[in-house]
């Protein structure tokens, strides 16, 4: 058996606590995330349009957790960033009460929100997280969480 | 040696525990991002040095059919919004033969300023009036509307607060998705602001306890981490000190015999 190097386990420890420090600083509600950038230069149009199919139109939905069902089509989603952009080719950006809260590959998810009436958007952007032009949004989508 | 192993090994998978505990009490739900998008700066009715003016106002007419208030979302055109509400339908008691609502968000100048705390941003108006410009009473619902303001960038640990007959006062307040966004449910429209500091345990009030729980983690483990460090230090170099009578090694010969001494 090799023996341990005597620094080894205060590294262990001192890695356990970035990761109990990057555990709090991913903490729910303080997600890093807003608007999208202005200035980008000349975008492409894009042929896609995206749907919002759940939650519906003035849902009342019970608990916190909000299930997210979208419906893209003309396009497809692609798992990589890349500055290589194709106007079919993107990722679909979610906004709760105009403020971004997920970049995700998929047309699913769930999402957290406080008890409240909230207003939905999905957008749907080029490979490299900006925006197509003009900009391809779904239509908005108010619902009301009760805890 | 191997107890302190042992040890270790004990406090490492203490650590993941208590990590695995607190994402199943707090899960973090939300996904990885791959970039990071700055928000505007905040703009202030009255700025100050390098601060932006210039604050936006929201004013929208709203078409009512049947005898029920519309759902509407208003926002300020910030990005994101400096003040925002949304109300669902029928939130709003209308007045009799109302047909449509006006619904404006005003940045104003505070009417007074809160005991209990410093106002961070703009005080904002929210107000909906019908055809006559007479205001619409809130209807008594569970959430059917949310108000949302943004503070400005730093502020963490903001409230959101009402003035009402002559005194602000805390409502309700959730984080809104932005460290700096904060969400209430109102039960009245007029001025509302967030504000900071001398909250008596207002609702968002103290450090998240996740926040807080990651940090005394960490603490903890730095200081077991020290412990280990100072215990298997290097044992401290002899010092070597000279002198008379020191400094030499001793000598294994037998010392000169000392002649008798008489005695027996």
């Amino acid at each position: 058996m090799t023996p341990h190097h005597p620094r080894q386990l205060p590294r262990a420890f001192l890695a356990a606590g970035a990761l109990a420090l990057l555990l709090a600083a991913c903490s729910p509600g303080q997600s890093q995330t807003t608007g999208v950038p202005s200035s980008l230069g000349p975008r492409p149009a894009s042929p896609a349009q995206v749907e919002i199919v759940q939650p519906t139109p003035n849902a009342n939905l019970t608990g916190t957790t909000v299930h997210i069902v979208l419906k893209l089509t003309g396009a497809t989603i692609v798992p990589q960033t890349t500055t290589a952009i194709r106007p079919d080719e993107g990722h679909v950006h979610l906004y709760v009460d105009n403020v971004l809260v997920s970049m995700n590959y998929g047309l699913e998810q769930d999402i957290t929100v406080p008890a409240g009436t909230h207003v939905l958007k999905a957008e749907f952007v080029a490979a490299d997280h900006a925006p197509f032009n003009p900009r391809v949004w779904s239509t908005e989508t108010i619902f009301t969480v009760r805890s | 040696m191997r107890s302190d192993r042992r040890l270790g090994w004990l406090l490492v998978l203490a650590g993941g525990a208590i990590a695995l505990v607190l994402q199943v009490a707090a899960p973090v739900g939300v996904p990885l991002y791959d970039g990071v998008v700055i928000p505007d700066p905040y703009r202030y009715l009255h700025p100050t040095g390098n601060e932006l003016g210039d604050p936006n106002s929201y004013t929208a007419t709203e078409d009512v059919t049947g005898n029920q208030s519309p759902v509407f979302a208003a926002a300020t055109d910030e990005s994101p919004p400096q003040a925002q509400i949304v109300a669902m339908q029928d939130a709003f008691q209308l007045n009799a033969g109302t047909t449509s609502l006006n619904v404006s968000i005003t940045p104003v100048d505070p009417v007074a300023p809160p005991t209990n705390g410093t106002i961070a941003g703009n005080v904002y108006r929210f107000a909906v009036t019908d055809d006559a410009g007479q205001p619409v009473a809130p209807k008594s619902c569970e959430a059917c509307r949310t108000l949302v303001l943004r503070a400005p960038d730093g502020v963490t640990e903001g409230r959101v607060q009402h003035f009402a007959e002559g005194a602000w006062t805390d409502v309700k307040t959730d984080h809104a998705g932005l460290a700096a966004m904060y969400q209430s449910n109102l039960d009245a429209l007029g001025d509302f602001a967030v504000v900071t500091g001398a909250t008596a345990g207002g609702p968002s009030g103290g450090l998240d306890p996740l926040i807080f729980g990651g940090i005394a983690l960490a603490a903890f483990f730095a200081v077991v981490a020290g412990l280990f460090w100072y215990r298997r230090r290097p044992p401290p170099v002899p010092v070597v000190r000279l002198g008379p009578g020191r400094g030499r090694m001793p000598s294994k010969r037998r010392g000169p015999r000392r002649p008798p001494s008489g005695r027996s």
